[in-house]
């Protein structure tokens, strides 16, 4: 293909292919843990995947989001001489 | 004659100073698709690298730093009152500082990393550089978005309505990635996944650290972790 040759240069170019966009989409899929454990490969359709990526990244969001608010309040409770404790712990 | 060229072309590049116009093009053309390959190979290899458990460490250490910084410095700023700033901006302040700890590790080659970095700066230098940033921004936004609207045109065989609103959906999920082509959204999707999973990761671990060491340290003494000899 000559096209894809001369455009192949940068990766969005105007001419991409669907194979490459199956691709990225397995790749995704394989990220994912629902569709990963629960499923069969072949009954996950692209709007599927990109359903559960968006509902994996709020999750993960989410999870950040508490996470966050545990560790504040738990270094407004802890003395700062723990924390450079705990970071000399990690950084052996 | 074609495989031989193959197979000894890094040689080639070393030895032979004078490499022939058709080894040239056929250099050109494996490296063209090289390239290609590389750019899967580069993809993978990012993604796996989040997965480390080195990576883990040296995020979760770099965060107590920067943590550091956040909890030291409320308390200098604000001279009148010398209670610590409220929960609900304690946990807002760490989670921005995990998120900023997140896109310094990804060291620039992502764009969801770039975009964390430079909205954060463009917040900080909101009051002072309005308008430089904004002129900025809308440079590079404007010279992107021409080359973006002629490659979403010919995504035909993903015209589908449904489909189109979740990448839209996935595109606004994704820092920095609201305008652009589909195939970048699902990269930054991808990588952007596997470095949340290890944040979550490693500020489980820091939890679980911290809570432990507190309650110890509650409890009389800090003789439970092992002396350095």
């Amino acid at each position: 293909m000559s096209t894809r040759r001369s455009r192949s240069r940068q990766s969005s170019g105007s001419r991409i292919s669907d194979d490459q966009i199956n691709d990225l989409v397995t790749k995704l899929q394989q990220l994912l843990p629902e569709i990963r454990n629960s499923r069969r490969s072949d009954k996950v359709s692209a709007s599927m995947v990109l359903q559960e990526t968006c509902n994996y990244i709020r999750n993960l969001h989410r999870e950040v989001d508490d996470l966050s608010e545990r560790l504040s309040e738990l270094l407004a409770t802890t003395d700062t001489a723990q924390a450079a404790v705990i970071r000399s712990l990690l950084l052996q | 004659m074609a495989s031989t060229t193959l197979i000894s072309n890094p040689v080639a590049t070393s030895s032979d100073h004078r490499p022939s116009r058709i080894q040239r093009k056929k250099k050109k053309k494996q490296q063209l698709q090289a390239a290609k390959q590389d750019h899967h190979n580069h993809l993978h290899s990012h993604v796996t690298k989040w997965k480390s458990e080195a990576q883990q460490h040296l995020y979760s250490s770099k965060l107590l730093q920067a943590l550091n910084h956040v909890t030291v410095e409320p308390s200098t700023q604000s001279s009148s009152s010398t209670c610590p700033p409220p929960p609900p901006r304690r946990g807002r302040a760490v989670r921005e500082a995990a998120d900023r700890v997140l896109a310094a590790a990804a060291k620039g080659r992502t764009r969801w990393s770039r975009a964390i970095l430079t909205n954060r700066l463009k917040i900080k230098f909101r009051q002072h550089r309005k308008q430089q940033s904004a002129a900025v921004a809308a440079a590079s936004g404007s010279g992107k978005l021409k080359k973006q609207k002629f490659s979403v045109f010919r995504l035909k065989g993903k015209g589908l309505p449904a489909v189109q609103r979740k990448v839209r959906v996935l595109g606004r999920l994704v820092p920095g990635c609201r305008k652009q082509a589909l195939p970048v959204i699902l990269e930054e999707a991808t990588d952007y996944i596997a470095a949340l999973e290890m944040q979550v990761r490693a500020m489980s671990w820091l939890t679980q650290l911290l809570s432990v060491s507190g309650s110890t340290s509650g409890a009389g003494g800090s003789g439970s972790w092992p002396p350095p000899s």
